[in-house]
């Protein structure tokens, strides 16, 4: 089972064609407006931060599938960028870029504090966390209900209407936003004090994992202390322009130290039984998967062969049998006035009889050879090595008879193989070996050839169905000194051995 | 000759009957099952007994085991089997020791119906007979350095027809050619492969297949 197949693999391929897409959006918006002081510059952070977080957010997912940290940093990604669309000159983009701005920020401290285990710890940290999400999506979101862009006199730029405004009130806005600022920067420091503690109490081993983040940690509450008291204070210039862009650069590589730290973080006891059970549960789903497309591959395998069976029994010996008594009929009328053509006449009647008889022989034997059933898997290999179009040597050391199912399972593999070996491989000869193996049936037929059979060729990926419907597996090999090997390994317990 | 005949189909049990009965046979029993045949070839002590390889209970190879029974216990009883399948194991099996009064012949061959008397001929008679069809197979295998290259087309043919049990008066009739021409033949062929001649047919016949098997 190819992990590159699991339901998850797919789930993030689909998200990282997500975040590629908004990427490419947010970029286009962003440098295409008007608000921005550096349209390109923006737009081009704003990318760099966004795929930053999205790129090493799904690598970290792919790995620990069961931790939180890797969603939570795509997360932070598509937020990033989302909320760049407040500098856009489409209003109702620029309405909800701002209502969501803060909200990268609340991802932010959530990542830090159930960082590296993926869990809250503490009551404290639930308090810090709930405190992000409440200040940083939602109060900081509300205020957009209420400001009207176009009575703003430090908005020069700006989009001229706002969507989502309900009562234009500028006072009631910057309230809002002072207060929250004034809420948050002893909570946040309060926050710093708490992490710098936990940090200094860290052992050497949490050390290890937890070290690029405090820096990364560092960084983000600057950054968010900085835009808060660029809030507070009047505007001067571009200042907070500059350090909002300083901050992005640092930003950019805060998700790689949250990687870096994840993947240092040796996982405890429970987290490996939650990994390993994510993974087989993707495997045991890849699994379902497979058995269903094989499932009806093999049904419509039969179907197929039911209409070739039929095919062949209508053009072949059903033919021959019409042409006979057609002969029949024939001679009868000529029996009295012509008795020699009479006798020509059945004596083709004699011929075409004997074509009918060889056709439905040779068509029984392909459906299954009696002497499969009557002699076991050696006799009838041994058989079909005798009709084989090239000499084949057959090392076979079966003590006694095997399932009715193995059997026919490695008996077709072994008549298909060297069928191939007559038809394609351009072989001088082959052996065939047949063995038990830790309490599989091992079959390998071994050709002299060109090599190059197809897998995926609809004869072998039949006989592979079919291995696989007993809980096998069918290989095929091109080895380095030419020819092929076909290789089926088939399980016998759990398919009628004891 | 007094035949036994065991098929478990009807039509082809009275179909060969009527056969055997045209060729100047005596059917004495006719069996559906393989009991039934070791019932009657004990009563009956034929010549022959022709039996179909497949019959109730298990239909597999009762006809197999009956015939080895048959030759183990009235020697003077030849048993000719009859078989649906082209299969040398069977054939193999059935002559592994002694071909004497044995014979392997696909149930096809009942309509040649020239063959089928021969073949029956011969084995009531204590020779042997392998159906054509066996025999091609065995000689058609693919092999290394295949020894049968050795031989002319025309030696090749007459080893086909000393493997399928005949006498060197058949084949020369066969082909066509003096008895005499055959002889040499069939020296030129024990001397290329290295085998022992022997007159006796039944023994030529082993001897050819253990050639052929190796």
């Amino acid at each position: 089972v190819s992990a590159a197949r699991t339901p998850l693999r797919r789930a993030l391929a689909g998200i990282a064609i997500a975040g590629v897409l908004l990427g490419i959006v947010t970029f286009v918006m962003v440098a295409s407006s008007e608000v921005p002081t550096a349209p390109l510059l923006e737009a081009f952070l704003t990318l760099l931060v966004g795929w930053s977080f999205i790129g090493t957010g799904l690598f970290a997912w792919d790995r620990r599938p069961s931790n939180l940290i890797g969603p939570l940093m795509v997360g932070v990604g598509f937020v990033w960028m989302l909320a760049e669309f407040k500098t856009s000159d489409i209003p109702l983009a620029a309405s909800i870029g701002f209502a969501i701005s803060s909200l990268s920020i609340s991802f932010l401290i959530h990542l830090l504090l159930i960082f590296p285990t993926g869990k809250v710890r503490s009551r404290l940290d639930r308090f810090y966390i709930v405190y992000a999400y409440v200040a940083g999506g939602f109060v900081a979101g509300f205020p957009i209900l209420f400001y009207n862009p176009a009575t703003d006199p430090d908005c020069k730029h700006c989009v001229t209407s706002n969507p989502l405004l309900i009562h234009a009130n500028l006072d009631l806005v910057h309230a809002i936003f002072t207060g929250l600022s004034a809420v948050s920067v002893p909570i946040l420091v309060t926050l710093i004090v708490h992490l710098v503690r936990r940090a200094r109490a860290a052992d050497a081993e949490e050390r290890r994992s937890q070290e690029p983040v405090w820096w990364a940690g560092l960084a983000t509450i600057l950054l968010f202390t900085a835009a808060l008291l660029t809030n507070l204070g009047p505007e001067s210039g571009n200042y907070d322009d500059v350090v909002w862009y300083l901050a992005n650069f640092v930003i950019a590589t805060v998700p790689f130290a949250f990687l870096l730290g994840l993947l240092r973080t040796r996982l405890s006891e429970a987290d490996l039984v939650a990994e390993e059970n994510v993974r087989l549960d993707a495997e045991l789903q890849a699994r379902l998967d497979e058995l269903r497309e094989s499932r009806a591959r093999i049904v419509e395998a039969g179907y197929v062969a039911r209409r070739k069976l039929e095919r062949d029994l209508h053009d072949g010996a059903q033919q021959h049998l019409v042409g006979l008594a057609l002969d029949l009929r024939l001679a009868r009328e000529k029996l009295d006035d012509d008795p020699r053509a009479a006798a020509e006449m059945l004596d083709e009647a004699s011929a075409e009889l004997a074509k009918a008889t060889e056709e439905l022989r040779e068509l029984a034997r392909g459906i299954h050879p009696a002497i499969l059933s009557d002699r076991g898997l050696e006799a009838a290999i041994e058989s079909l090595a005798k009709r084989a179009p090239v000499p084949v040597e057959v090392d076979a050391s079966l003590d006694h008879r095997l399932p009715e199912p193995v059997e026919a399972a490695a008996y077709f593999v072994v008549s298909e193989a060297l069928t191939n070996v007559g038809r394609h491989a351009g072989a001088g000869r082959a052996e065939v070996e047949i063995r038990r193996s830790n309490g599989n049936l091992v079959v390998e037929i071994k050709d002299d050839g060109r090599g190059g059979a197809d897998p995926a060729g609809s004869g072998l990926r039949g006989l592979a169905d079919r291995v696989a419907a007993l809980d096998g597996r069918l290989e095929v090999e091109d080895p380095a000194g030419g020819g092929t090997i076909v290789r089926a390994d088939i399980p016998l317990s759990g398919n009628g051995a004891s | 000759m007094r035949v036994v005949v065991a098929e478990d189909s009807v039509l082809l049990r009275e179909g060969v009957a009527r056969l055997l009965q045209e060729a100047g046979h005596e059917v004495v029993g006719q069996a559906g099952d393989a009991d039934d045949l070791m019932r009657k070839v004990r009563a009956h002590r034929p010549d022959l007994a022709v039996v179909d390889v497949r019959m109730p209970p298990t239909q597999t190879d009762e006809g197999l085991r009956a015939a080895k029974e048959i030759r183990g216990e009235l020697p003077g009883v030849g048993v000719l089997v009859l078989s649906a399948y082209v299969e040398p194991a069977y054939a193999q099996e059935l002559l592994a020791e002694n071909a004497e009064g044995l014979g392997y012949l696909l149930k096809d061959r009942v309509s040649d119906v020239s063959a089928f008397a021969d073949a029956v001929e011969r084995v009531g008679t204590g020779g042997s007979a392998l159906d054509p069809e066996v025999v091609s197979v065995l000689m058609g295998r693919a092999r290394d350095d295949d020894p049968l290259e050795q031989l002319t087309p025309r030696e090749r043919e007459v080893l086909g027809l000393m493997a399928e049990g005949r006498s060197n008066a058949a084949i020369a009739e066969h082909l066509v050619v003096t008895d005499r021409a055959v002889e040499k033949h069939v020296t030129a062929i024990f001397g290329k492969l290295g085998l022992t001649a022997s007159s006796v047919d039944h023994r030529r016949v082993l001897a050819v297949l253990r050639f052929l098997e190796a």
